[in-house]
């Protein structure tokens, strides 16, 4: 008797923690993109992807991997999410090496320039990495003992929450009650673009403000978080097989950013790592058209930089040419799958 | 740690592992250790004020105790040849020298509670009438004055303890860990159930083995307080803090009405939820703690009212305060008087009236130190009070009108007549003061919005109850209202339900569960409100 209830006990706990599984599912907010990224990665085929790209939206919105695998069969894969805090690129980092051996990982320098004074943002950006993990993976846990750790510099009462960047559902169980909620909004896209985020409207949209563009050789001390978390991962990935190339995709600058930039460029100088700022080339960008605001560019910004940018990787590491491999094939066809859609939005526009 | 937190389930689950492993005569001191550790959680300060209170309570009690054990030595070292005076002369010293200890620690615990709790309340009442009284006096009021977690319910239950002592009820704790148990038990200190002695302590000196029913009623009772706590009371709180606020005066009698409506869920669905979760919890752990709410908005009088309603609270009153109180000298000596006047009727009345307005005034006073309780207090006394006096005018209008009171008509009559009789009450307590309480209720009587009462303007989703927090709140209180229904009839749920098949059984838990998990209000997006009663 006291075993069946033993047995009795253990099976209703086991569907207990199913049930608020499902429900963590379920409630998901607003990281589509993002979510169908990390999970189309974690699909790829073992040791396919020789280049990583870990940081902000200046990754995604810009490199375009099918269309670097068609033409120089290089494959190299966004893990970004928007305005990634600077603690959790190791964690992404992590997550790039579970089931790939990656030979480049390419961090953005974005994610330096932003400045973290505490708050819900600290909250949200962290949780927009976390939630698209996997469960049960290393990465996850060691993405919420980051933030966690971050956070409580902060908010003494974080703790009270800890348990919802566990079980996100605490933290969005309540969605039901936004008026546009519903289960179907929910679910992750179908199409998979290969880390490359695709838009109806942002993806063709042009820029709607153009901002500041700032030049200047003055120097701005970074954030004293992101300054300490810049060595913690410069220790780390010194100590991994992969190299690394620090990157700033091409968008306009403000001030601050441009002096932070140039502090970052001489810590990155005097550790004798590698980084690449190409910079808004004003021959090779149409600021009114390849632009869908002062951060980021569009679909045709995106195909622009790319191509610059897999010249570059061709010509400055050993990335071999995946092109006929077969376990390669889930790249095969993807850029013309996005280029369709592409045309379907712009289709749609012109209506 | 709020008792809805996932850390409180943690924390428990711990403890009922811990418990049930150690060899029992140590389960106290798990007990204890863990309600000090919950108790750390509100501050180390506030550990300091119920220590104090607990030494104060061990060291009297076994002072009575020894004078008391004393007596009885003395009797018998005299023997059977002792005088009826004698016995008389030793009995009487006795019972001085004890009833002074039971003054004496009694005081000093109520001391303790009347300076944290009251003293700015008095300092600013005295302020007042300085002030009114063009006395150009200005008493400081006690900045960061610390008022312990839940000091007014464990200093109830040292002073019911010290009586009871004094009484002879039953002997001293001997034991200062279990003695500390009993005023520190976790799933008791936040809001209650106010326990006496002979019901909770007793049960710390029994060894408790491990029992799946016990884990599994307590584990249900304590979804059943997160239903309520979380899905009724949270989500009708905004409507409460929009409609009671400063801006009252935006807002006709309907829409308080509706205040009104919701806040009676809120303080049900709190309250009652809360205590839920602490009884199951204690049971999870072996321990039967008194029922504190039995429907009280099925009462058919405001004194029906008061026995479901906090009902430890209640029975504190009547054993310590309300029969001490009727039967104290002045008030004997008065009705004495009357009778001796030939006026009988009154002699029995006047005890009966004065009565409720003793306790009450100290059931109001106790909700907390702001003039409206007092009200509170008082308005309820009035009607328990005029009702006891014109009781036989009621008795003789309903005989002439020939209402038949057996009927469900009149019982479903007076519920809703008691319901909103109470209503105005409540009113009294969650007004921003007692102006707006009397502007408040005024309103509800003179000014009716039939397109706010029936939904046409959608005014009434605007308080922060939006449709679909309405509908879910409709659907939570229309569950509410079917199971306290069928307990009202009799049935035992949690004892019916363990009767059902397991597929019907675990179908059950697991719609509850996701309806608290999805509906209830909780998690960082939510600044978890807590519990009202944890601040009395």
């Amino acid at each position: 008797m006291k075993n069946k209830k033993l047995v009795r006990s253990l099976v209703f706990a086991v569907l207990v923690f199913a049930l608020i599984l499902t429900l963590c599912d379920l409630f998901e907010y607003g990281n589509d993109h993002a979510s169908q990224r990390i999970e189309t990665y974690q699909q790829l085929e073992k040791n396919t992807v020789d280049a990583v790209f870990v940081g902000t939206s200046g990754m995604d919105r810009y490199w375009i991997g099918p269309k670097a695998f068609e033409e120089n069969g290089i494959t190299a894969y966004s893990l970004s999410t928007e305005a990634m805090p600077t603690w959790l690129l190791k964690s992404m980092l992590i997550e790039a090496t579970d089931n790939q051996s990656p030979k480049l990982a390419i961090i953005d320098m974005r994610s330096f320039m932003l400045s973290y004074d505490g708050g819900e943002i600290n909250d949200v950006r962290s949780r927009r990495v976390i939630d698209v993990l996997d469960f049960f993976s290393y990465s996850r846990l060691n993405a919420i003992h980051r933030t966690l750790k971050v956070l409580s510099k902060w908010d003494d009462d974080t703790s009270r929450f800890d348990m919802s960047f566990f079980f996100s559902f605490i933290r969005y169980h309540s969605l039901w009650e936004e008026e546009s909620f519903s289960f179907d909004e929910l679910k992750d896209p179908e199409s998979k673009y290969m880390g490359f985020y695709v838009h109806e409207n942002l993806s063709i949209a042009p820029i709607s403000k153009i901002g500041a563009d700032v030049t200047t050789q003055e120097r701005e001390p970074l954030d004293p978080l992101c300054e300490q978390q810049l060595y913690e991962l410069l220790d780390y990935v010194a100590k991994q097989d992969y190299e690394v190339l620090f990157l700033d995709t091409p968008h306009c600058y403000n001030e601050l950013e441009a002096k932070r930039m140039n502090t970052l460029c001489d810590i990155l100088d005097e550790e004798g790592v590698s980084y690449f700022v190409p910079g808004v080339d004003r021959e090779l960008y149409d600021l009114e058209t390849d632009f869908y605001n002062d951060g980021h560019v569009n679909y045709y910004g995106a195909e622009k930089f790319t191509e610059m940018f897999a010249e570059y990787l061709t010509e400055n590491y050993d990335l071999p040419d995946r092109r006929g491999d077969e376990d390669c094939d889930d790249w095969v066809g993807v850029y013309d799958v996005i280029k369709a859609q592409i045309k379907k939005f712009e289709q749609a526009a012109e209506k | 740690m709020a008792y809805t937190s996932l850390g409180f389930l943690a924390f428990l689950g711990i403890v009922i592992l811990v418990y049930y492993l150690v060899p029992k005569k140590y389960q106290w001191a798990v007990l204890l250790t863990a309600s000090y550790i919950f108790y750390l959680f509100s501050g180390v300060a506030q550990l300091a004020f119920i220590l104090g209170t607990t030494a104060v309570t061990y060291f009297a009690a076994l002072l009575m105790q020894k004078k008391r054990d004393a007596y009885k030595a003395e009797l018998a070292a005299i023997g059977p040849e002792i005088t009826r005076e004698q016995k008389q002369e030793l009995k009487k010293a006795v019972g001085n020298k004890i009833r002074r200890v039971q003054f004496a620690s009694v005081i000093a615990v109520l001391l303790v509670l009347a300076i944290v709790k009251y003293l700015n309340f008095a300092i600013e009442s005295t302020n007042t009438v300085f002030n009114v009284l063009n006395i150009d006096v200005y008493l400081s009021p006690v900045e960061k004055m610390i008022v312990p977690l839940g000091i007014s319910f464990y200093s109830f239950q040292a002073m019911g303890y010290l009586i009871d002592i004094g009484r002879g009820r039953y002997a001293a704790e001997k034991h200062f860990g279990r003695l500390a148990l009993f005023l520190s038990f976790f799933p008791t200190i936040v809001q209650g159930p106010i326990n006496r002695y002979g019901d909770l302590g007793v049960q710390f000196n029994k060894e408790h083995s491990f029992d799946y029913d016990n884990l599994k009623y307590g584990a249900q009772l304590m979804l059943w307080g997160f239903f309520k706590k979380m899905v009724i009371a949270d989500r009708a709180a905004p409507a409460v803090a929009a409609i009671f606020s400063e801006n009252y005066a935006d807002y006709n009698g309907s829409v308080y009405f509706f205040g009104m409506l919701m806040y009676a869920l809120q303080i049900y669905g709190d309250f009652s939820g809360g205590i839920d979760i602490a009884r199951g919890a204690a049971q999870t752990l072996g321990f039967n703690l008194p029922q504190n709410f039995e429907r009280p908005y099925f009462s058919t009088s405001v004194a029906d009212y008061w026995r479901r309603w906090h009902a430890t609270l209640g029975a504190w009153m009547r054993e310590y305060v309300f029969y001490p109180v009727m039967l104290s000298k002045p008030l004997t000596k008065i009705s004495k008087a009357l009778r001796k006047a030939g006026k009988a009727k009154l002699a029995k009345l006047v005890p009966s009236v004065v009565t409720p307005f003793v306790v009450f005034f100290l059931i109001g006073i106790w909700h907390g130190a702001n003039w409206k309780y007092v009200a509170f207090g008082l308005y309820n006394a009035t009607i328990v009070a005029g009702s006891v006096a014109l009781a036989p005018v009621f008795k003789k209008t309903i005989e002439k009108l020939h209402i038949n009171t057996e009927a469900f008509s009149w019982k479903l009559f007076t519920i809703v007549r008691t319901f909103l009789v109470l209503g105005i009450s409540k009113i009294l307590v969650k007004s921003p003061g007692l102006k707006a309480a009397l502007h408040i209720i005024k309103s509800i009587f003179t000014e009716v919005d039939l397109d706010f009462v029936f939904g046409l303007d959608g005014k009434i989703f605007t308080f922060g109850i939006d449709e679909k927090n309405m509908f879910v709140l409709f659907v939570a209180v229309l569950i509410l209202f079917g199971v306290s229904v069928l307990q009202e009839n009799g049935m035992k749920m949690r004892e019916t339900l363990a009767k059902q098949n397991i597929a019907f059984r675990w179908a059950v838990y697991f719609i509850a569960l996701i309806f608290v998990l999805v509906f209830g209000v909780y998690g960082p997006a939510y600044n978890a409100a807590d519990f009202i009663y944890g601040a009395y």
